[in-house]
C-alpha cells in the first residue's frame, strides 16, 4: 500500500493502516520535535500525542503533502506543551539542557569516538543556541535549514504566507549568527 | 548624507535577500541587484558568509533516531471494545439511585438514632454534677433505719414457722440463683458505669442508696424464707443471711466513710482540676465498695442480698429523678423515659432496614427475570 492508500485506509478507521504511516513519519516527526522542544523525553511525548491527534482528526485530511500536514500537528503539539512549560518554569528549565548522555540514540556509531564526541558537542551548542530563538522563528530555522524544507513546504506546514517565511527565516539565521558568534562557535572575522 | 541614503536603503534591502539568496529563493532581478551590491560592499560579503556558515553548521547537526516506535494501539486512540450498555442496564440506572438514596437515608437515620443515643447518655451523666448535696443527705438519712431493722430481724427471723414444702423452696432457690447470676451482671455493669461517669460523690451517693435498703430488704426476705420454708437448709441460709445482715451495714458505713473522706480529699485536690475524665477516687470508690460487696455475697448470702441489690441499682438507674431520701437540687434536669425513646429509635431503625432489605430483594427478582 502506498501513502495514499494508508491515508484513505486510516480514515475508514484502519489503526494498521495508519501505524504504517506513522512508521514512515516518525522519525522526522520526532527530530522536529526535539529541535523544537529541545528535550528528549519532551520530544517523544508530544510525537507520540500529535500522533495520537492526527488519528482522531484525520477525516480532516484533505489531500495535499500528508507530512506537512501531520508536521503541522506535531508543531503545534509543540506548541503547546512549550507554552505549558512557560507556565511552570521550573519543570521546563533542566530540560532545556539538553545532554547527549542521556539520548544515546543519537550517537553516530559509525564514526570514531572523537568525532562523535566533537560532532556531539557542537550539536548541543547548536541545540541550546536554537533554544534562545522564539518558537515560530525555530520552527522555520529547523524545517528549512535541519531538515531541508522548501521555502513551499514550510509555507504548507507553517500555513504562512511566503513572504513572511522569508523574512522570518532571515531574522532566525541572523539572530542564531550572532549567537553561534557570541559562542565563538563562528569565526571572529564575521564579527561586525 | 543624502547621497549616502540610496546606498544604505540598498545594503539593508540587500540583508534582507542575502537569507533567501542562500537559498535560491530570489527572483532573477533581485538576484542581479544583490549581486551587484555585493560587489560594492565588503561588510555584506562578510555578512553573506556568515549566514553560509550558519546555515552550514545547522546542516550538520546530527539527527535522532526515533527512540521507541510511535505506532499507536487501540487503547490510545480509544478504540478498545467498551462492553455495549444495554436496555436493561439503563432503566436500572435511575432505580439503582432510588436504592442508593434509600440506603443513604438509612445509614443517615441509624447515625442520627445513636447519636441521640449518646447525646442522653450524656444528659444522665451531666446529672452527676448534682449529686455532692444528695449524697450528705443520704449518708445523714441512711443509718438510722438500717440499724432499727438491723436490731428488728433477728425477733423476726426466731418467730419464722416452718410450714411450706420442700420442693417449693428448692424451685425458688434455683429461680433465685438464675437471678442472682443475671443482677451480678448487672451490678457489675453499674460499678464500671460509675467508675467511667461518676465523681466520687455520685460513687457515695450510689452506696447510701443503693446498699442500705438492700441489706433491709435482705433481712425481710431472710425473715420471710423462715417463716415460709420449712427445709433446714432454707433455714439455715436464712439465720446466715441475719447473721451477716450487721456485717453488711458495717461494711456499707464503712464504705460510705471512705467515700466521705475521698469526696473531702479529691474536693481539697482537685479544686484546679475541671477535666470531665473520672477522677481516682471515684474508681478507688467504686472499687472499695465492689470488694464490700464480694464480701457479703458469701454463697449463702447471694441468693438474697445480690438481687435485692441489684433491683435497688436497676430502679434507680431506671428514673432519672433521684430517691425520696435524695431530693433533687433545684437546677437538675427534668425527668426523662429514655428506655421509651430508645424503644422508638430502634424500631424506626428496625423499620428503615427492612425497607432496605426489601429494596434489595426487588432489585434481584428484578434482575433475575430480566435475565431469564
Amino acid at each position: 500500500m502506498n501513502e495514499s492508500q494508508n491515508i484513505q485506509a486510516a480514515q475508514k478507521g484502519d489503526l494498521a493502516a495508519f501505524n504504517r504511516l506513522v512508521m514512515a513519519h516518525q522519525g522526522l516527526a520526532y527530530n522536529v520535535a526535539w529541535r523544537l522542544m529541545g528535550s528528549a523525553d519532551a520530544a517523544a511525548d508530544s510525537t507520540q500525542e500529535a500522533f495520537i491527534k492526527a488519528f482522531k482528526s484525520i477525516k480532516q485530511y484533505r489531500g495535499g503533502s500528508f507530512k506537512s500536514w501531520l508536521l503541522r500537528i506535531v508543531s503545534n503539539t509543540c506548541y503547546d506543551q512549550l507554552r505549558y512549560n512557560k507556565r511552570r518554569p521550573t519543570e521546563a528549565l533542566e530540560d532545556d539542557n539538553f545532554d547527549s548522555d542521556y539520548a544515546p540514540h543519537l550517537i553516530d556509531h559509525a564514526e570514531r569516538p572523537e568525532e562523535g564526541l566533537l560532532r556531539q558537542e557542537l550539536g548541543d551548542m547548536l541545540q541550546q543556541a536554537i533554544s534562545q530563538l522564539s518558537p515560530d522563528q525555530r520552527l522555520v530555522l529547523i524545517l528549512s535549514d535541519v531538515e531541508g524544507f522548501s521555502y513551499q513546504e514550510i509555507v504548507q506546514t507553517t500555513d504562512l504566507a511566503l513572504g513572511t517565511v522569508k523574512s522570518r527565516l532571515n531574522r532566525a539565521r541572523r539572530k542564531l549568527r550572532d549567537i553561534l558568534l557570541k559562542q565563538e562557535l563562528l569565526p571572529q572575522q564575521y564579527r561586525q | 548624507m543624502t547621497n549616502d541614503q540610496p546606498l544604505l536603503n540598498r545594503i539593508e534591502r540587500a540583508k534582507a535577500l542575502l537569507s533567501p539568496y542562500l537559498d535560491g529563493e530570489v527572483t532573477a532581478v533581485e538576484r542581479e541587484q544583490l549581486e551587484t551590491a555585493l560587489a560594492q560592499s565588503p561588510e555584506l560579503q562578510a555578512d553573506l558568509k556568515s549566514l553560509q556558515q550558519t546555515v552550514a553548521l545547522l546542516g550538520e547537526m546530527p539527527r535522532a533516531s526515533a527512540p521507541r516506535p510511535f505506532t499507536l494501539t487501540e487503547a490510545d486512540v480509544g478504540l478498545s471494545a467498551a462492553p455495549k450498555k444495554t436496555g436493561f442496564s439503563v432503566w436500572l440506572k435511575p432505580f439503582m439511585g432510588a436504592a442508593a438514596a434509600l440506603a443513604a437515608l438509612f445509614v443517615v437515620g441509624i447515625l442520627v438514632l445513636l447519636n441521640f443515643g449518646s447525646t442522653k447518655e450524656a444528659s444522665q451523666i451531666a446529672l452527676a454534677p448534682a449529686a455532692p448535696q444528695m449524697a450528705q443527705e443520704a449518708k445523714m438519712e441512711s443509718p438510722a433505719p438500717t440499724l432499727e431493722m438491723q436490731r428488728a430481724a433477728p425477733e423476726e427471723a426466731a418467730e419464722a414457722p416452718m410450714e411450706q414444702p420442700a420442693a417449693e423452696a428448692v424451685n425458688s432457690a434455683g429461680i433465685e440463683k438464675a437471678v442472682v447470676e443475671e443482677m451480678e451482671a448487672e451490678g457489675e455493669a453499674a460499678l464500671s458505669f460509675a467508675e467511667m461517669a461518676s465523681p466520687p460523690e455520685a460513687a457515695q451517693e450510689s452506696a447510701a442508696e443503693v446498699v442500705p435498703p438492700a441489706a433491709e430488704k435482705m433481712i425481710e426476705a431472710g425473715a420471710a424464707m423462715k417463716e415460709t420454708a420449712p427445709k433446714a437448709e432454707a433455714a439455715d441460709i436464712a439465720e446466715i443471711a441475719m447473721e451477716e445482715a450487721p456485717m453488711a451495714l458495717d461494711a456499707v458505713s464503712g464504705a460510705v466513710k471512705r467515700a466521705a473522706e475521698m469526696t473531702a480529699a479529691s474536693d481539697a485536690a482537685g479544686d484546679a482540676a475541671e477535666e470531665p475524665a473520672p477522677p481516682p477516687a471515684a474508681t478507688q470508690i467504686a472499687e472499695a465498695i465492689e470488694a464490700d460487696a464480694a464480701l457479703l455475697t458469701t454463697p449463702q448470702t447471694a441468693t438474697l442480698f445480690v438481687p435485692l441489690v441489684a433491683q435497688e441499682k436497676r430502679s434507680s438507674a431506671e428514673t432519672v429523678s433521684p430517691p425520696a431520701s435524695a431530693p433533687v437540687s433545684a437546677d437538675a434536669t427534668p425527668e426523662v423515659p429514655v428506655r421509651q425513646t430508645q424503644t422508638g429509635a430502634m424500631a424506626l431503625a428496625i423499620g428503615l432496614a427492612v425497607m432496605g432489605l426489601i429494596l434489595v430483594f426487588v432489585v434481584a427478582i428484578f434482575l433475575i427475570v430480566k435475565r431469564k
